[in-house]
């Protein structure tokens, strides 16, 4: 008796231990019925799975959205976004690494697990669907012709973010300005003036010399608009009087501004903290009346920067301008991007040109208009020309508030500064546009348009020497100096040499 | 040692059939309890030894279309490249002194932390003490990093508003690389310590009463007590968690040291997990990562091994 309850006893917890151990692991699959039924038999639904990064700025797509809806009506398909949370993109490359293939992928352009995708042949080429896809076909072969695979085929649709227009200068505190009699710095030494006068002046009024000049954010803050000043011509590659490519550190412009930044740096013009800053706490320290100075994307930003500086100061007012001019007159900021997003359909796929076609609507002014703005007489209404939202509809489907666009327009195939796009219930529209114009007529070109390979071999590990040196030599741990010829030395044994050598080819062959 | 070596070799093949009989008995005499083992042992299995076949990557050029078992074969190319890295040697460096760094003040810390409770009287003053010590072992790096942040800060954070309040000029904890490591290093053992204080209060629990009894009856003060019997009595406790610390000494902290750390401090606390994550891992290079996990996993069990060897040879139990 006592030998069968045992038995009943030790079976029990096995029973009870197995189920903890798998209860976890057992997978919730629900096998979507596409509400609004079959209505062309000859036309079947095809399930698609679209992993992407999305946005910061997006909300997540709800059960039952009805721009998903809309869309999966045109195509006949049954789209299921999946965004990996935080933006975080390495999570993409582990689910492609691990072989959990999605239908439609997003990852990061010029990355070298996005080409290895390519390599591996893991993607379709998009040339096959172009006689469906005429948005694709002009947007890649007019735009994007340098994006091709090595056999000449587009396999996905590149998102560069920052390629024709920029939103990132520099942002400053326009009140304290006003309070010391200050004029928008317009030369190197007018701008270390203001810093000065931001840390010496008591701006905040609170009886104490506690504020500093100019904080950035991390790795290495974003102060190569010194460098620009100093006559840095373009942002990736430098070119040596020979015609020779070599890298900025080694460029004329490098020491006479790294010797700019010490100075800065030295007297404490510069947030010591500006390393451990992300953005949130960059802008924080620009709320609190810490820092004068931010490097910040405005455009859509300006009236939310605004609005938060004026929570803390009522006074607040933000400033934007030029970033100051060099001896001979150079002035830089943001360079053209490169790099950004991709979106590509997977050789899993099993409808892959409707996969095609709906990247191909993605693009198409009618697909962003149903991102933006939603389904008319739904989410908005016309009057003439004026646009009217409708904020209680949007919000169902998750838009953005104020206007803003829904889930699937972010990060993935546009953001709104790339088509100058804001709501007509901006309120500071006029400011907006201008920031804009301003950081983007300082744009910073760069010498070659793509991204070498070898760059990104070895891109990340040259960078990081760099980023280092930057640092030692910004806070004076090692001299200017012998800080270059360190990094050259190592940056080029490192694998600088070798991407060198292949910009010197593609720059030649394009001259 | 040889010929011992040899007569037991002798001995044992003699005994072997005994021997067999025996364990077959042992094993149906406790069948329930080893019943009971069987799904930790699928756990093992299922979860640790099976996924580990992976780790054949870091000899291979991973390729995700051919899979980890189709991949081509690379032999040691992978550990070369890591090798040739030109600040490899340097967060090696890093990595094992800040773990040494860790395990001198972070070990004992919890020991005296736990003697001490031994010795309070009053259960609710313990019980309250023991609470709050082991509280922030559940707050995440991430969190505590944002909190550290704020706290740290050289304008307003409370510990150099307290510096400056007694005159100290602000001191750069987070930003200065001559305090880095200390701040990583205490931040580190006050998260943890509490934790690793309740096992040893288990262990304390576990001795004898009558000894010590039977001490104050032979007129044993406080102190003797303590030097006499409640440590030498929590020795194997000690040993043992100390054999498993030695074994995770090439793990200095992932997580904490990625939130708190920036290229100024690179150089004293960039680690090979750091290192690894932002020019490979973040790459999407994972037979680098995996070579790395290899190498890591590798210095780790010779250490175990010595370890454990070390304090077999002192008299203690070891881990196995």
């Amino acid at each position: 008796m006592k030998k069968k309850m045992d038995f009943f006893i030790a079976s029990l917890m096995i029973v009870i231990l197995v189920f903890s151990v798998t209860g976890c692991g057992k997978e919730n699959k629900v096998n979507k019925v596409n509400s609004k039924g079959d209505e062309r038999d000859d036309d079947p639904i095809d399930p698609i799975v679209w992993l992407t990064t999305g946005d910061m700025a997006a909300k997540p797509i709800l059960p039952d959205d009805r721009i998903v809806e809309e869309i999966n009506k045109r195509f006949s398909i049954d789209l299921q976004v999946q965004m990996v949370p935080e933006g975080d993109v390495t999570k993409v490359n582990i689910a492609m690494a691990s072989g959990d293939f999605p239908d439609i992928v997003t990852g990061t352009f010029g990355s070298s697990a996005t080409n290895q995708w390519i390599n591996d042949g893991l993607l379709v080429s998009l040339n096959d669907y172009f006689e469906s896809t005429p948005n694709l076909e002009k947007t890649l072969t007019e735009e994007f012709d340098w994006t091709t695979a090595d056999d000449g085929n587009f396999y996905g649709y590149p998102f560069i973010t920052q390629y024709k227009s920029t939103n990132t200068t520099l942002a400053f505190r326009q009140d304290w300005m006003d309070k010391l009699n200050l004029e928008v710095p317009k030369t190197l030494d007018d701008f270390y003036n203001v810093l000065k006068a931001f840390k010496e002046k008591d701006p905040d009024g609170n009886g104490e010399k506690d504020t500093y000049g100019i904080t950035s954010i991390k790795p290495i803050g974003d102060f190569n608009f010194i460098f620009y000043a100093y006559g840095r011509k373009y942002a990736d590659y430098q070119l040596d009087d020979n015609g020779d490519v070599i890298p900025h550190f080694e460029h004329f412009s490098f020491k006479p501004g790294m010797e700019y930044l010490r100075k800065l740096y030295v007297e404490g013009l510069i947030d010591p903290e500006f390393l451990l800053n992300d953005r949130n706490k960059m802008e924080e320290r620009f709320y609190q009346s810490k820092v004068g100075y931010i490097t910040a994307p405005l455009f859509r930003h300006v009236s939310r920067l605004e609005g938060n500086l004026q929570k803390m100061n009522p006074e607040g007012k933000l400033g934007y301008s030029y970033p100051p001019e060099g001896p001979d007159g150079n002035k830089g900021f943001a360079p053209v991007g490169k790099s950004g997003m991709y979106t590509a359909i997977t050789k899993k796929c099993e409808a892959p040109k409707k996969a095609a076609q709906f990247i191909d609507f993605m693009i198409s002014d009618e697909g962003k208009n149903l991102v933006r703005l939603g389904i008319e007489g739904i989410h908005y209404t016309k009057d003439g020309k004026e646009i009217i939202y409708n904020e209680e509809e949007r919000a169902k489907d998750n838009f953005a508030e104020n206007g803003w666009a829904h889930p699937l327009a972010w990060g993935s195939f546009s953001c709104p500064l790339e088509s100058n796009y804001l709501p007509a219930t901006e309120k500071s529209r006029e400011r907006a546009l201008e920031s804009v114009e301003i950081a983007s007529a300082v744009q910073v070109p760069n010498l070659i348009t793509n991204i070498p390979m070898m760059e990104i071999e070895y891109g990340k590990i040259v960078e990081d020497l760099y980023n280092q040196y930057f640092i030692d030599m910004l806070q004076g741990k090692i001299e200017i100096d012998q800080g270059v010829a360190e990094l050259s030395e190592k940056w080029r044994a490192q694998g600088g040499d070798k991407i060198l050598e292949e910009v010197q080819v593609i720059y030649n062959n394009n001259k | 040692m040889f010929m011992e070596a040899k007569v037991l070799e002798k001995k044992k093949t003699r005994k072997t059939e005994i021997r067999s009989n025996n364990l077959c008995r042992y094993f149906l005499k406790h069948k329930y309890l080893y019943f009971m083992l069987l799904p930790a042992i699928v756990y093992y299995i299922i979860f640790h030894y099976v996924p580990m076949y992976g780790a054949i990557i870091a000899f291979k050029n991973f390729n995700v279309s051919k899979g980890i078992l189709g991949s081509d074969w690379i032999g040691l190319a992978n550990f070369k490249q890591l090798f040739q890295m030109d600040k490899f040697y340097q967060v090696i460096w890093n990595t094992l002194t800040i773990s040494l760094k860790r395990l001198i003040v972070g070990f004992p810390t919890p020991i005296i932390m736990a003697l001490l409770l031994n010795e309070v009287k009053r259960t609710t003053f313990k019980k309250t003490i023991q609470t709050a010590i082991y509280l922030p072992h559940f707050i995440s790096w991430v969190i505590l990093g944002g909190m550290l942040v704020n706290l740290l800060s050289l304008d307003n954070g409370l510990v150099n508003g307290i510096i400056t309040a007694f005159g100290g000029s602000p001191i750069g904890f987070l930003t200065d690389d001559k305090y880095f490591v200390k701040t990583l290093v205490v931040s580190m053992v006050w998260k943890e310590f509490g934790w690793n204080t309740i096992i040893y209060m288990a262990a304390l629990l576990g001795i004898d009463p009558q000894l010590y009894e039977a001490a104050i009856v032979d007129g044993a003060s406080r102190w003797k007590q303590t030097i006499h019997i409640t440590i030498p009595c929590i020795m194997s406790t000690i040993v043992v968690v100390f054999i498993l610390r030695l074994g995770g000494l090439m793990e200095a902290g992932f997580e904490q040291i990625f939130v708190l750390y920036h290229p100024g401090v690179y150089k004293v606390a960039d680690i090979i997990d750091t290192y690894v994550y932002r020019t490979g891992l973040a790459e999407g290079k994972f037979a680098m990562a995996s070579a790395v996990g290899l190498f890591k996993s590798l210095i780790n069990f010779i250490l175990l091994v010595l370890a454990n060897k070390m304090s077999r040879m002192a008299g203690e139990e070891g881990v196995f």
